[in-house]
């Protein structure tokens, strides 16, 4: 409780006032800001003038419809309600997101966890279900930033995790419930229909390896093969030291 | 109290110790025990006026708000019994106050006034009484009488630094400026110790200098002004500069107010008003012509400033407006392709401003084709090897698209519009502007139902975006579908009211004004005429709502907003709002005078068998609330419900004239500029057969603008009900008629009338042209017709309100074959106007449009 005898001299800041310029760029809002991969480096693209503003948000109830615009467009397969809402799931939203370019959305990823109980045979695994972006906006490195970005929080989980909303209830900050935290996911798995090469090489620049085909993966479509692509280490494709160990918290 | 009390209001100790602590209970608020006092005394003394006064005002402060039903007969009571007590105590200032309250609460003005007069008769120097009175007599604008208070209050209070500046304020709205000038300086000699706090002194001294500059003293502002800054009683920005740099301009002191404009740019380099400023003190009138030399010193200054701010683009679109020509083109296409480059949806909306110059709307059309041709073909508008953004392709079709179909292009082509847009949404799908420009497209083109289900799937792509969901109903509404747009628009209102309830409490204009619109479409007047009249009671809830202001702003000191406030209420009915939702609803009084029977609801069995449903429905729902209610244990006391939900008590007037009048009069003194004000005042009037008053209605609007074709039309119509309907007149009233109606009606009417047909170019003066015929002869019909199918004409800009409005005309005085053969010609001109649509091609449209909407985001369908 001894009060100091001589009082320190004031030095005039004005930083955490109002007034002093506070750097935004760190901030987490509804939106992350994205980098877009080596764009415009890599293999003759063109540079974009003037830069754009690429962004990330989260699927929410309310742009489930920019959501399932955006893949009736660009995917020819109808997807139902029930996978709408479970994309939405708390636990996926650090990988489940749509990506605005310019503000205005034109892609979007939807994944979903495998394995994540102890004791199954296969390692905990990210399984992409759409990837998604519209034709005009193809080749600036959009689907590239979106599955990496998505590839880099399944493997470092947010934590805390995000608490779960109720969907019944009006939620208050009390009522929010916290999600248990997610182990580190380091395996990815996609889905590439039979004789989408493009696809394929898109995958296989990012790390991934075929692992086998299954027939009659697709019930609407022809053909209804696909090939089953896998990175097996994420950590090593997206340039991070392999000492972690899969699966640990 | 100086001198004795009389006798009758004497009370012994006890009660009188009573009486004190029923004055203070009031005051806390704490009316339970207040009543409780209140009947202790009354039960001895029960003629002491004093007392059932005040438990008149403390049993009426403690009903609830709003109005419940159990609480109506004891306001009631409270009403009675403040009047009993001005009988038993007639000299009271007390039982006169009280009156005076409870008369405010109900929002009766005059009552109130007089009650305050008779109180201050009694005791003249009562401070609560007289602070009560001035904001009764600045609300009712008895500025002269509030000045007079305010004086007095002054004089009993000269120690509160508040009562001077009241009487400052009241000095001003007196409209006696000097004097205001004059207490200010004696306010500054006398007091020399100030108490005020620092925003408080800031503000006093901004909204003195402000009387300075209104009074045309801007030298002693000045000074003043300097002086405050000085002693750093303002801050030199802001407020404090906008005010200097008008002083300097109205002195004429031109280097120092360029300097101060400057200044002011700096600040915000994105105000018009700040550059015009600048640009006026160079000596440029704006107002006027510019000369070719103005014009380039002008836009020399404007380049001087983009470069200064080059994150700003008000110099930039300032430009636009004053240059010409060449300098245009080169101006505006670096001012759209930067709005292209960074997406900025609201470009076409910021640019359509000098569209008021065709041969610039001309340029800007040419510019933006350009820029589509080349994006479209190598993507980019530079020869280097970068790219433009491909949303700056999407961008610069939504920009196209709306540009064509602009309602001031002569023909306006809504087919390549809508192929436009669809090009750009097969480009990008999930833009809501897209969706929203093709529904505004779809809308002009006049076919209402295809506009709203485009608008719902802009709704559909973001379920959180409020004005999307506004903008759905509104068009739902448009599109004649009231419950749909009335569940859309509940997903963001109170989930406990309906939909209708909560946006009237929340004061939502457009929402009123378009249902109601609505409504009248449908054929059920009753209730359009219900919203109309909310829309009105609106404006009455903002004038009544500043009352609470008259005290507030004086305590906190706030008086530049104060004064702005009482002048904005001064001219509250002038709102476009009030006007649109006024007019609408006068129209519908004079069609209900017109024709009594169309207060008569016309129903079908079918919609007779289901109101009886729904009727049956809400009794069980009530029965079982009320079930509810009685087993939670709790007393349900619900608000006063609405007497008449249908509006039909208030369609069912016996004086549809007069109640229309009731809304026509605020516009007669605040939208006199308004032509539309003075030809609704003469429907009004010829119908009362107040031929006088209607010719001063016609006389105003011709003073407004001579050629209007709907004025033309009146004065035919005015000519015929006086010549035929003149025999009862008084002759002092026909002879004004006689010497006044030739400066109107120069030839006779048969002449009159064929020259209108003659000149007749537009929409609005076809259609009138065609009436005025019907004045002179009611039977040539074929003539009418004739005239009327000139609307489907190809060099003519088509207009489906008017095409709508002439068919009614054939419909109701002419053949049913010469109306169907109109139809057809006016449907060739404007393939997709929903109205003109026979019920086959309706329905099959219709279907096209559901199928449309439910494939918009995949049919939902298992995976798999």
């Amino acid at each position: 409780m001894a009060k100091s005898t001589t009082t320190p001299t004031p030095t005039y800041s004005t930083a955490g006032t109002v007034s002093a310029p506070i750097d935004l760029s760190g901030l987490k809002g509804e939106y992350t800001a994205l980098d877009l991969q080596g764009a415009g480096t890599s293999k003759g693209k063109k540079v974009v003038k003037p830069g754009v503003k690429v962004t990330l948000t989260s699927l929410t109830v309310n742009n489930s419809g920019t959501l399932r615009r955006i893949n009736s467009v660009v995917i020819p397969i109808v997807y139902s309600d029930k996978f709408y809402k479970e994309v939405r799931d708390p636990s996926l939203d650090d990988v489940n997101k749509l990506i605005y370019y310019a503000d205005i959305p034109v892609g979007a990823i939807c994944c979903r966890f495998d394995n994540l109980a102890k004791g199954s045979k296969e390692p905990p695994t990210l399984v992409i279900l759409t990837l998604a972006i519209l034709a005009p906006y193809r080749s600036l490195n959009l689907g590239t930033s979106l599955l990496l970005a998505s590839m880099k929080s399944s493997l470092h989980p947010t934590i805390p995790p995000p608490p779960v909303p109720s969907d019944t209830r009006t939620n208050t900050r009390g009522s929010l419930t916290v999600a248990p935290p997610r182990v580190k996911v380091n395996r990815a798995l996609a889905h590439v229909q039979v004789g989408n090469e493009d696809a394929k090489r898109f995958y296989e620049r990012l790390g991934f390896k075929e692992a086998g085909i299954e027939e009659n993966y697709y019930s609407k479509v022809e053909p209804r093969g696909a090939v089953i692509m896998v990175c097996e280490d994420i950590a090593a494709a997206l340039g991070e030291g392999g000492d972690e160990v899969n699966g640990s918290a | 109290m100086a001198h004795a009390a009389p006798k009758h209001r004497q009370l012994p100790d006890k009660e009188s110790k009573l009486f004190r602590e029923l004055l203070t209970q009031y005051e806390l608020k704490q009316y339970k025990k207040g009543i409780k006092a209140a009947d202790t005394i009354l039960k001895k003394f029960p003629n002491h006026g004093e007392t059932l006064a005040l438990k008149a005002l403390t049993l009426h402060s403690s009903l609830p708000e709003p109005l419940t039903v159990s609480a109506v007969p004891k306001k009631e009571e409270a009403e009675a019994m403040a009047r009993l007590a001005i009988k038993k105590d007639i000299t009271s200032h007390i039982t006169w106050h009280v009156l005076g309250i409870l008369a405010k609460s109900r929002k009766d003005w005059d009552e109130a006034s007089r009650a305050f007069a008779m109180a201050r008769k009694q005791d003249p120097d009562n401070i609560p009484l007289i602070r009560d009175s001035i904001a009764l007599l600045t609300h009712t604008r008895q500025y002269d009488l509030a000045l007079a208070a305010r004086h007095h209050y002054l004089l009993l209070r000269p120690q509160i630094r508040a009562s001077w500046f009241a009487l400052i304020i009241a000095h001003q709205l007196n409209g006696d400026l000097e004097e205001a000038l004059a207490v200010c300086n004696d306010y500054q000699t006398t007091l020399k110790e100030e108490g005020a706090t620092a925003p408080e002194k800031a503000q006093i001294l901004l909204h003195i200098l402000r009387i300075y500059i209104e009074a045309g003293k801007d030298q002693e502002g000045l000074d003043k002004l300097r002086q405050g800054v000085k002693d750093g009683v303002i801050s030199h920005r802001g407020e404090c500069t906008v005010l200097k740099a008008q002083m300097l301009t109205n002195l004429g002191r031109q280097e120092d107010a360029l300097r101060t404009y400057q200044e002011l740019l700096e600040q915000n380099s994105d105000n018009l008003e700040y550059y015009k400023g600048y640009l006026r003190n160079k000596g440029i009138d704006l107002s006027s012509e510019l000369t070719d030399e103005s014009r380039s010193k002008i836009l020399d200054t404007l380049s001087t400033f983009s470069e200064s701010f080059p994150r700003s683009a008000a110099p930039r679109r300032l430009a636009l407006d004053f240059s010409a020509g060449d300098k245009f083109r080169e101006l505006a296409k670096a001012y759209i392709v930067r709005g292209l480059e960074r997406g900025v949806p609201s470009l076409f909306v910021d640019v359509k401003g000098v569209y008021t110059d065709s041969e610039k709307m001309k340029v800007v059309g040419e510019i933006v084709e350009e820029i589509v041709a080349k994006l479209e073909k190598d993507a980019s508008l530079t020869d280097d090897d970068s790219i433009s953004p491909p949303t700056m392709l999407l961008w610069a079709y939504y920009f196209l698209a709306l540009h064509i179909s602009y309602p001031l292009q002569t023909s306006p082509d809504y087919t390549r519009s809508i192929e436009l847009l669809d090009q750009a949404l097969e480009h990008t799908p999930t833009l809501p502007e897209l969706y929203m420009a093709k529904a505004m497209v779809l809308k002009r083109s006049g076919d209402l139902l295809h506009a709203a289900y485009e608008m719902e799937k802009a709704r559909l792509l973001d379920g959180q975006d409020r004005f999307l969901n506004g903008k759905a109903a509104k068009y739902w509404l448009r599109a004649g579908e009231i419950k749909k747009a009335e569940e859309l628009l509940a997903m963001f209102t109170k989930k406990d009211l309906p939909a209708t309830q909560d946006l009237t409490d929340l004061q939502c204009l457009w929402f009123l004004q378009e249902q109601g619109d609505a409504y009248r479409n449908q054929g059920n007047l009753a209730l359009a005429l219900k919203r109309y009249q909310a829309l009105v009671t609106v404006f009455q809830d903002y004038e009544d709502d500043q009352y609470d202001f008259h005290t507030y702003c004086m305590r906190r000191m706030t008086f530049g907003g104060y004064v702005s406030l009482m002048r904005y209420e001064d001219q509250l009915r002038s709102h476009p709002g009030y006007f649109k939702g006024a007019l609408a609803a006068i129209e519908l009084y004079t069609r209900v005078h017109d024709d009594p029977s169309i207060t008569e609801e016309k129903i079908t069995p079918e919609e007779e068998a289901e109101r009886k449903k729904q009727a049956k429905k809400a009794q069980k729902a009530e029965a079982k609330a009320k079930k509810a209610a009685a087993t939670s244990g709790e007393k349900s006391d619900p608000v006063v419900p609405d007497e008449d939900p249908t509006g039909i008590q208030l369609l069912k007037t016996d004086t549809p004239l007069e109640d229309g009048l009731k809304l026509w009069k605020p516009l007669e003194r605040l939208a006199a500029e308004r032509i539309e004000t003075w030809l609704a005042g003469y429907e009004l009037y010829i119908r009362k057969k107040q031929y006088l008053a209607a010719l001063r209605c016609l006389k105003n609007a011709q003073s407004i603008s001579p050629a209007h074709p709907a004025l033309q039309y009146q004065t035919l119509h005015f000519n015929k009900s006086t010549s035929s309907g003149s025999a009862g007149l008084p002759d002092t009233v026909k002879s004004v008629i006689t010497s006044e109606l030739p400066s109107l009606l120069p030839t006779p009417p048969a002449e009159f009338s064929q020259s209108l047909v003659d000149k007749a170019q537009s929409p609005e003066e076809i259609y009138y042209a065609a009436k005025g015929i019907l004045e002179v002869d009611e039977k040539s019909t074929e003539k009418v017709t004739e005239v009327l199918s000139k609307l489907a004409d190809k060099d003519l800009i088509p207009n489906i309100a008017f095409m709508a409005k002439a068919l009614e005309l054939v419909e109701t005085k002419g053949t049913k074959e010469a109306a169907d053969s109109l139809k057809e010609k006016y449907k060739a001109r404007c393939p997709s106007a929903w109205v003109f649509q026979s019920p086959s091609e309706k329905e099959n449209k219709l279907r096209l449009y559901q199928e449309g909407i439910a494939g918009f985001q995949g049919e939902p369908e298992e995976k798999k």
